[in-house]
C-alpha cells in the first residue's frame, strides 16, 4: 500500500499537469504556434540578398564607351549594372536618392598614372549607415576592381601578344590572353551529403528552438500557478515530496514535448521535404534530452522567479538570447570564441547543432554534444529539484 | 442559567511541559517575528485530540501566523511547536496523512474541476481510486457541491470555492485538521452546516483547529483562544470566557424606581455593579442562580423593590470587547494551558 502512493501522487501530478494544459489550449497553440509563425514568415519572405545596383560613371576624357552593355561582363550575383552616367555629381544624386546602391567612378587620368607606373584608382561610393551593406559595398567594390584588373591585363597581354606577333615572335599557344590574366578560378565542390538550403538547415534549428520555448514556458507557468494558487503550503503539508511533484510534472510535460516535437518534425519531413539520413534511436534521445533540459529550465525559472512577470521576462530573454546565440540567426562562427562556449550552454544550441547533422549529415562528429545534453538535463533536474526543496522548506 | 462553580480560567501548572502531554497540536511560548514585527508574542495552547479549538481575533492578529507554524510553513523564532508529537517542520509522511489544512487564500487549480480538484488532493494524501470515488462523492454531496462537481474551480462563486477548499482538507478524512477561516465569505445558512459538519467531526474523534474573525463562533468550539496583537488574551471554553470577561456571571436587574446602584457593591457576594440605564443594573455574581434572592433582598433593603432580575448572558462581541480591553491594559505576556 505505502509503495503505491509514490507512483499515485506522481500520476496524481501527471493528471493534473495534462488536464491543465489541454484545457488552456490557447496558451500551448500559441506557444508553438507564435515561433513557427513568424519563423515561417521569416522563411518564406526571405529572399536573400540580391546583387548592389551599381551605376558607372564614365568620364569622357577616359575615352572609354559610354554604352551599359559594355560593361556587362562586370555584372555578377553581387553586381548588377544600371546605368553609366558622364559626371560623378549625377550618380551621387542617383544615389542619395535611393534608386542606386553604389556608384563606380572610371579614373579619368588611368593612362597617365599607368604610364607613370602608378595605380589608377577606382573610386567606388556608397551612402549606408548598415554594417552589413557596408561591407556588401566594399566586397563588390573589390570585385569590380578585380574585373576591371583582369580585364586591363587581358588586353595588355592581348597587346602584348599582338607585337610579338607582329615582330615574328608569337607567344606559345599556352600563353592565352585569358589565361595570363587570370591563371586561377576556383571551382567550390560542397563534400556534405545534403546541399546546403535554408528550409531543412533553419528549419531544424527552428524545430529544437520551439521544443525548448514549449518546454521553459510549460514547466515555468506550471510552476508559477502552484506558487500562485497558494498550491505550495498544500505541498508543504502533504505527504508529496518535492522529488514526486518534480518528477511528476517532468513526465507530464515530457509527454507533451514529445508529441509536439513528433508533429513539428513529421511537418519538416513531410511537408519541407527535409531528409532525415542518421539514426532515429539517436534522433529521438536528442529531442528527448531537449525535452529534459528545457522543462527543468522552465521549472528552475519560476522557482527564481518573484512574480509571474518575471518568469515571463527570464522566458522571453531565454528565447530571445537562443534565437542570437544558437546560430538560428547569426552563425555562432562569427562571435567570440568565449560567447561560442557560452551559447552551448543553451540546450537549444547543443541540440539544433546535433540535429542539423544527424538529419542532413546522417552522423556526428560531435557525440560529446549528447552527453552535454544529457548533462544539462540532469544538472538542470538536480537544481530545480533543489530549488523547490529549498521552496517548500519552512521559511526561518 | 448555569448553577455549576465556576470554572478554572487558568489550568494548574502542568506536571509535564506542554507538547509532551499527548496534545494534537501546541505551541509553547511561541515568539514569531518578521523582521522588525513582532506577530506573535510568547503564545501557548495546546488541542487535545478530540477538541474543536477556535483561534478568534481581528485581522492581524496572528491567527494566520499561529497556524502556518503549526503546519510546519514557517519557523517560530522562539518557543517550539508540536503537532502530532512531531516537529511540524519535520513531520513524517505518515503524519502529514493524518493531517489536513485549508489554508486561508484560495487554493484551487483554476482550470480543474470541483471534483478533479478534491481528487488530485486526494491523490497526494494516498487515496487510492475506489475510496477516493467513493469519498469525493461523498464530500461533495455533504457541501452541497454534487452539481457543480463538473465546473472548473475558477467560474465558481467564492462561497463555493471556499467549500471545495474545505472539502479538500477533510476528503482523506485526517485526525487533526487546520482550517484558516474556513467560513470566511460564506452565507450563513451554509455556515451553520459547515460548523454542524465540523462539530459531528469532532464527534467521532476528529480534532479540529480553526481560526475565524466570526466572534459569534466561539460559541461553537469547545475551547476558545482569543489571540489579539499577537498574545493570547484568554484561553478557555466560551462559557469561561465570558466569566473571565466580566469577573463571574452577570445579572440584569430592573427596579420599579431608580436605584443608587454603588449601594449594592457593598453586598459580599457582588463582585461589581454597573448602571446600564436609569432602572437597569448589571450586578457581576460568582453563581446567577444562587445570587438572586439576596440580590432582591439588597435591593429592597436600600429601598427599592425589584421588577425583574434574570441571567443576562453577554454576546461574544461584547466578551471580546471586554478581553481585548483586559488584554490592552496588561501587557504582561499570557500564558494558557
Amino acid at each position: 500500500m505505502t509503495r503505491l502512493k509514490t507512483p499515485l501522487r506522481i500520476l496524481a501530478v501527471v493528471g493534473k499537469e495534462l488536464i491543465e494544459t489541454i484545457r488552456r489550449p490557447g496558451a500551448i497553440i500559441s506557444t508553438v504556434l507564435g515561433p513557427t509563425v513568424i519563423l515561417g514568415i521569416f522563411g518564406l519572405g526571405f529572399i536573400g540578398q540580391g546583387p548592389l545596383r551599381a551605376e558607372l560613371v564614365i568620364p569622357p576624357a577616359t575615352g572609354l564607351s559610354t554604352d551599359p552593355a559594355t560593361y556587362a561582363s562586370m555584372a555578377s550575383n553581387q553586381v548588377s549594372i544600371v546605368g553609366v552616367v558622364a559626371d560623378e555629381a549625377t550618380a551621387d544624386r542617383d544615389l542619395e536618392a535611393g534608386r542606386t546602391d553604389i556608384v563606380v567612378i572610371a579614373p579619368a587620368d588611368a593612362q597617365t598614372r599607368l604610364t607613370a607606373g602608378e595605380q589608377a584608382i577606382l573610386r567606388v561610393h556608397y551612402d549606408t549607415v548598415s554594417p552589413y551593406r557596408a561591407l556588401l559595398a566594399r566586397t563588390a567594390a573589390d570585385r569590380i576592381a578585380s574585373v576591371v584588373n583582369q580585364q586591363v591585363l587581358e588586353r595588355l597581354a592581348r597587346e602584348a601578344a599582338d607585337r610579338a606577333a607582329a615582330a615574328g615572335q608569337p607567344l606559345p599557344a599556352s600563353a592565352r590572353p585569358e589565361v595570363l590574366s587570370a591563371p586561377t578560378r576556383a571551382e567550390a565542390i560542397n563534400l556534405a551529403p545534403t546541399p546546403p538550403a535554408v528550409v531543412p538547415f533553419y528549419g531544424l534549428a527552428v524545430l529544437a528552438l520551439i521544443i525548448q520555448h514549449v518546454g521553459v514556458t510549460l514547466g515555468a507557468l506550471s510552476m508559477q500557478r502552484d506558487r500562485r494558487h497558494g498550491l505550495i503550503d498544500l505541498f508543504r503539508i502533504s505527504p508529496i515530496r518535492s522529488g514526486e511533484l518534480l518528477v511528476g510534472k517532468y513526465l507530464a510535460f515530457g509527454f507533451l514535448g514529445a508529441i509536439i516535437a513528433a508533429v513539428t518534425l513529421g511537418a519538416l519531413l513531410g511537408l519541407f521535404s527535409v531528409p532525415m539520413l542518421g539514426d532515429q534511436r539517436a534522433i529521438a534521445l536528442t529531442l528527448g534530452l531537449l525535452v529534459l533540459a528545457s522543462t527543468g529550465l522552465g521549472i528552475l525559472i519560476a522557482l527564481v522567479s518573484d512574480s509571474e512577470r518575471q518568469v515571463v521576462q527570464l522566458a522571453m530573454l531565454l528565447l530571445l538570447a537562443s534565437v542570437f546565440f544558437s546560430g538560428l540567426s547569426v552563425d555562432p562562427g562569427q562571435f567570440a570564441p568565449a560567447i561560442q562556449a557560452g551559447a552551448h550552454f543553451l540546450p537549444v544550441t547543443l541540440a539544433s547543432e546535433l540535429l542539423q547533422d544527424l538529419l542532413l549529415r546522417g552522423t556526428t562528429d560531435g557525440t560529446w554534444r549528447i552527453g552535454g545534453l544529457a548533462a544539462m538535463a540532469a544538472g538542470l533536474f538536480v537544481l530545480a529539484w533543489w530549488q523547490l526543496r529549498r521552496t517548500l522548506a519552512p521559511v526561518d | 442559567m448555569s448553577t455549576s462553580a465556576a470554572p478554572e480560567l487558568t489550568a494548574p501548572e502542568p506536571v509535564e511541559p506542554l507538547g509532551t502531554r499527548g496534545e494534537a497540536a501546541a505551541l509553547v511560548g511561541v515568539t514569531r517575528r518578521f523582521d522588525d514585527v513582532t506577530v506573535l508574542r510568547d503564545v501557548s495552547l495546546a488541542v487535545r485530540p478530540g477538541e474543536l479549538v477556535g483561534i478568534i481575533g481581528p485581522s492581524g492578529a496572528g491567527k494566520t501566523t499561529a497556524v502556518r507554524i503549526l503546519t510546519g510553513a514557517i519557523r517560530p523564532t522562539e518557543g517550539t511547536a508540536r503537532v502530532l508529537g512531531e516537529d511540524p517542520t519535520r513531520l513524517s509522511p505518515r503524519a502529514r496523512e493524518r493531517i489536513g489544512f485549508m489554508p486561508q487564500h484560495m487554493a484551487l487549480y483554476e482550470d480543474l474541476t470541483a471534483g478533479e480538484n478534491l481528487d488530485f488532493v486526494a491523490s497526494l494524501f494516498g487515496l487510492l481510486w475506489f475510496r477516493r470515488r467513493r469519498r469525493i462523492r461523498e464530500i461533495l454531496q455533504l457541501f452541497e457541491l454534487w452539481d457543480v462537481r463538473g465546473r472548473r474551480a475558477g467560474a465558481l462563486s467564492g462561497g463555493m470555492q471556499r467549500r471545495v477548499q474545505l472539502a479538500a482538507a477533510l476528503i482523506h478524512q485526517p485526525e487533526l485538521v487546520f482550517l484558516d477561516e474556513p467560513t470566511a465569505g460564506i452565507d450563513p445558512i451554509l455556515r451553520q452546516t459547515i460548523w454542524s459538519e465540523l462539530r459531528r467531526r469532532r464527534d467521532q474523534g476528529t480534532t479540529l483547529l480553526v481560526t475565524t474573525q466570526q466572534i459569534a463562533e466561539a460559541e461553537e468550539c469547545d475551547s476558545v483562544a482569543l489571540i489579539a496583537h499577537g498574545r493570547v488574551a484568554a484561553f478557555a471554553p466560551p462559557e469561561a470566557l465570558r466569566r473571565q470577561a466580566f469577573g463571574g456571571e452577570v445579572l440584569e436587574v430592573e427596579t420599579e424606581g431608580i436605584i443608587d446602584a454603588p449601594t449594592l457593591a457593598s453586598e459580599a457576594i457582588v463582585g461589581s455593579v454597573r448602571q446600564v440605564g436609569p432602572r437597569t443594573i448589571h450586578v457581576v455574581v460568582e453563581d446567577a442562580a444562587s445570587a438572586i434572592p439576596a440580590i432582591i433582598e439588597a435591593v429592597e433593603s436600600s429601598g427599592g423593590a425589584v421588577g425583574s432580575i434574570r441571567e443576562f448572558r453577554p454576546s461574544f462581541d461584547q466578551v471580546f470587547a471586554a478581553l481585548v480591553e483586559d488584554a490592552r491594559n496588561d501587557p504582561a505576556p499570557d500564558a494558557a494551558s
